[in-house]
């Protein structure tokens, strides 16, 4: 069927039959929470004591902040469907229940994350441009980014395919490193982590397979256990499947959206504090709000670190700035001799900064943001050199070492609870609009024949299965594959036949948003970098 | 219910006049290819094919605007 956006009989059809009373609640949920973010910004500035001297910075963070917050947005209802086209197909819940229901979770998977994950993000960034995202470099990577993945995961929502955004954006963040890659020659500086292109190149092949295979297969297992003719016919009015199966599927509908929420919404949260430090460092460069126990945790961590690096460069000493071959070995991932000495100098440097004021609320104002670059960079040093085969050290060295980089974290690596709050409203809200064109696509135009209660089940219980399996052992699948790949698997097991022409455009879509994401989100960077 | 089903009935019927009109316009198109492929023969039969154009998107968002209602009834969106 087609999703044209039409007026049923006469009526406006606003999408899914969106009451005056619930619009009301949308733009009023909506107001509140831009409210709610403009205060939080003003009471934040304004504690920390910054003197106003422009609104360049703050008309710039507006611009980035709408751009972020749209992208969370239009995530949103791209993968509505995850969680609610099995569910609505099978009239396990009403439309309009299912997408609020859907994006009450999403919400609340976004406030009750840890946070962990958004620097997860940040960190596939070229390290040159974080450091200096307050620069015209660092803005050009952070609109090319997002607008890139706003372009392209509108465009696949406008056709109507179901695609992975966790490959858009990654594909906007290669597209970026490998364009500030090819425009700095002269300089050397690695920009690309190639092993996250390799994950979704795996990610495209097993998804598909473990769809359509464990789809399939659940299915055929389920049609020889349950001998309930009306689990595999066609639904038969607004009739909801048996108490079980709409159970699995409000459950598994719950479970995906709160998923969802959690790791896509930690995905903007890092990419908003990246905007954040990046147009008021001052602000938001440090955490301020860190107890004095986290200082004492930070000195003694700090003392233990640094004896180990110390050992390391056996009694070499670093003459100079130790930044630039720190900087190269977060960039290019090479120990050489020079590595130990000039981390042992930075993390001298940084314990100096911090130990003379005595806390992180202290620490002034104009000098914050360099404390901020040095703590980045020797964490992100750590983190790789723990990883580093050639890094020579023991457990318990890494351990410590370990130990630092989770001090240094907690005063670089924070999300304030109205950032948490704005990601979670732009996209619980995007949840609940937009949702049809995708839905569609899944509930009716994947198979020939009407989704049964069972074919519904099947595949979402899989699609839930792979989230959790995906957490637990690091499987590079993506959920919209797998669901969209599952639905065909359960046409197929029920010898229903599949349209193919769909299947055509999806697998297209599929293979297509890696290498488009990347040229899209790599020409924009060139632009922007010469335009800004 | 009744009702309903009277607001489908035109929609299925508009939906069916269009596309009869579609093929209508698909024939004209077929009936003015040039005998002897003549220059101004050829402009009628290329400018036919816009009529045909118009009256397959027209037949198409009938179609939809059918499919949509038939979709909200069964599924509620």
């Amino acid at each position: 069927m087609h999703a044209a956006p039409t007026a049923t009989g006469g009526k406006p059809n606003m999408d899914g039959g969106f009451s005056p009373v619930t619009a009301i609640i949308f733009f009023g949920v909506l107001a509140i929470g831009l409210l709610f973010i403009a205060y939080s910004l003003y009471d934040d500035v304004s504690t920390t004591g910054t003197a106003i001297k422009t609104w360049v910075p703050y008309l710039l963070l507006g611009v980035a902040l709408f751009i972020a917050l749209g992208f969370e947005f239009v995530n949103g209802f791209h993968d509505t469907a995850n969680a609610v086209a099995t569910v609505i197909y099978t009239h396990a819940l009403p439309p309009v229940f299912a997408v609020i229901w859907s994006g009450c979770f999403n919400f609340l998977g976004v406030l009750l994350s840890s946070g962990a994950v958004a620097f997860g993000i940040v960190s596939l960034l070229p390290v040159e441009l974080i450091l200096q995202v307050g620069s015209s470099a660092g803005f050009a990577m952070v609109f090319a980014l997002l607008i890139a993945a706003i372009v392209w995961n509108l465009g696949t929502w406008y056709l109507g395919l179901p695609a992975s955004s966790s490959h858009t954006l990654i594909g906007s963040i290669i597209g970026v490193g490998l364009a500030n890659q090819l425009m700095s020659v002269a300089s050397g500086t690695s920009g690309v982590d190639w092993s996250q292109a390799t994950k979704i190149g795996y990610s495209l092949l097993l998804s598909p397979l473990i769809g359509f295979v464990a789809s399939a297969l659940l299915f055929t297992v389920l049609k020889l256990v349950v001998r309930n003719k009306d689990l595999y016919s066609e639904p038969k009015g607004h009739k909801p499947p048996p108490a079980w199966i709409r159970g699995i599927l409000v459950l598994t509908c719950t479970g995906v959206s709160f998923a969802h929420g959690s790791n896509d919404g930690q995905k903007g949260m890092g990419l908003i504090m990246l905007i954040l430090i990046g147009t008021i460092p001052t602000t938001y460069a440090l955490n301020r709000a860190l107890p004095d126990s986290a200082m004492a945790a930070f000195t003694k961590t700090s003392h233990a670190a640094a004896a180990v690096v110390e050992a390391k460069a056996a009694g070499y000493d670093m003459l100079g700035d130790p930044r630039p071959a720190v900087t190269a070995y977060v960039a290019q991932h090479k120990l050489n001799e020079g590595t130990y000495p000039s981390l042992a100098a930075l993390m001298r440097e940084i314990a100096k900064e911090v130990e003379q004021y005595g806390s992180f609320a202290k620490i002034p104002v104009g000098t914050v943001g360099n404390t901020r670059n040095d703590m980045y960079l020797a964490s992100e040093a750590i983190r790789n050199l723990a990883k580093d085969k050639e890094n020579d050290l023991s457990p318990a060295e890494v351990a410590t070492l370990n130990d630092y980089q989770k001090s240094l974290d907690a005063s670089t690596k924070f999300i304030p609870l109205w950032v948490k709050v704005a990601v979670a409203i732009a996209l619980g809200l995007g949840t609940m609009v937009g949702w049809k064109r995708i839905v569609v696509t899944v509930g009716e135009k994947i198979g020939k024949t009407h989704l049964t209660y069972g074919q519904g089940a099947s595949a979402e219980l899989v699609a839930a299965a792979t989230i959790a399996a995906a957490d637990m052992y690091g499987l590079p699948v993506s959920t919209t594959h797998v669901l969209a790949s599952g639905v065909a698997g359960t046409m197929a097991a029920n010898k229903s036949g599949l349209q193919m022409s769909t299947v055509r455009n999806l697998v297209m879509a599929w293979v297509l948003t890696l290498p488009c994401a990347i040229l899209l989100a790599g020409s924009l960077y060139w632009i922007f970098s010469k335009v800004f | 219910m009744k009702s309903d089903n009277v607001e489908l009935d035109e929609m299925q019927n508009a939906y069916k006049k269009a596309v009869e009109q579609w093929i209508a316009a698909i024939r004209h198109e077929e009936v003015l290819a040039s005998k002897n492929h003549s220059v101004a023969e050829i402009d009628q039969w290329e400018q036919a094919h816009f009529k045909e154009e118009e009256m397959r998107t027209k037949a198409k968002g009938a179609k939809g605007e059918y499919e949509a209602a038939l979709r909200k009834k069964f599924f509620g969106f």
